[in-house]
C-alpha cells in the first residue's frame, strides 16, 4: 500500500523526531513517498546530524522518494547544490502530492 | 484526475493565518486539488476561524484571506466551527425566527458555519482528509 506523507515542519525536539520518523520507520519499506513543504523543506539540507536528519536519511536508504518543493528551499535560501543526493526539488510540489495522495496512497499522514 | 466518480479531498485547519504558514500551505493544496478536478471541503476550528474574516489586508504575508474568497468562488466548501465563531466575536449564532443567526460583516462571503459535527459528515464524504496546524 502506498503511503503518502506530508511534511510542513521539522521535529521539535527528540521526542517528537521519535513520534514523526517512528511513523515514516513503519511506513518505510512499502511504497513511500515523503512530500517537503514549508518548513519541511529544511529537512533537505544534505550534511544534516542527529535526530533531524536521520529519519529522511533512512527513508532515502531504504527507497522512499522524498520531493522538496522549490519555491520554500529558495525562500529558506538553500541552493540546488545543498540537497541531500536522492531528494528531487519541485516546482509543483502541491500538484503532485494532491495527485499522489488522491489517485495512488492508500495512506496519507499531514505533519 | 481518473476519469470516474469525482473525488473529495477535506482539509481541516487548526491554526491561524499569519502565525504560521499551515493556512498558506492548505489554500495552496486547495487551490491545486480544485484546478486538478477534485472537490475541496474545509473545516475551520479554533483560531483557524481567523482565516475567515472578511478585508484581511497583510502586506507581505501570503494573503489568506483572498484565497479563501477564491476557493470559496471556484466551488469549494468553507465550513467554520460556530462555537469557535461565536467565541470570537464573528457571529452571533442566536435563534432568530426559528433559524440560528449566522449574518455578519465581519466574515468572506459564502462560509458555512456548522458545528463540529458538520466535521464528522465532512470526514464521511473525503476520500482523504489532510490536517494543518494545530499544536
Amino acid at each position: 500500500m502506498r503511503t503518502c506523507i506530508l511534511l510542513m515542519r521539522t521535529s521539535s525536539s527528540e521526542e517528537d523526531s521519535g513520534r514523526l520518523f517512528g511513523l515514516i520507520r513503519r511506513a518505510v519499506g512499502s511504497d513511500i513517498a515523503i512530500y517537503l513543504l514549508g518548513d519541511g523543506v529544511l529537512l533537505a539540507r544534505k550534511g544534516q546530524k542527529g535526530y533531524h536528519a536521520d529519519g529522511i536519511n533512512e527513508a532515502l536508504n531504504k527507497g522512499a522518494k522524498v520531493f522538496a518543493c522549490s519555491r520554500d528551499l529558495r525562500a529558506r535560501g538553500i541552493l540546488s547544490g545543498e540537497i541531500e543526493a536522492g531528494i528531487e526539488a519541485t516546482d509543483d510540489l502541491e500538484g503532485v502530492f494532491i495527485e499522489d495522495s488522491m489517485e495512488k496512497a492508500g495512506r496519507v499522514f499531514s505533519w | 484526475m481518473v476519469e470516474g466518480r469525482k473525488k473529495t479531498v477535506g482539509m481541516m485547519l487548526f491554526s491561524a493565518p499569519f502565525s504560521s504558514q499551515y493556512a498558506d500551505h492548505m489554500c495552496r493544496l486547495a487551490e491545486k486539488a480544485l484546478e486538478k478536478g477534485y472537490n475541496v471541503e474545509i473545516f475551520l476550528y479554533g483560531d483557524a476561524v481567523h482565516a475567515q474574516m472578511s478585508e484581511q489586508r497583510p502586506k507581505t504575508f501570503f494573503p489568506v484571506g483572498d484565497a479563501i474568497g477564491r476557493l470559496v468562488e471556484k466551488g469549494a466548501a468553507v465550513y467554520s466551527c460556530e462555537i469557535c465563531s461565536i467565541a470570537r466575536g464573528y457571529i452571533k449564532g442566536e435563534l432568530k425566527d426559528g433559524k440560528k443567526d449566522y449574518s455578519s460583516t465581519k466574515v468572506i462571503a459564502g462560509i458555512r458555519f456548522c458545528s463540529i459535527y458538520g466535521f464528522v459528515e465532512m470526514l464521511g464524504r473525503a476520500d482523504k482528509v489532510l490536517s494543518f496546524g494545530g499544536s
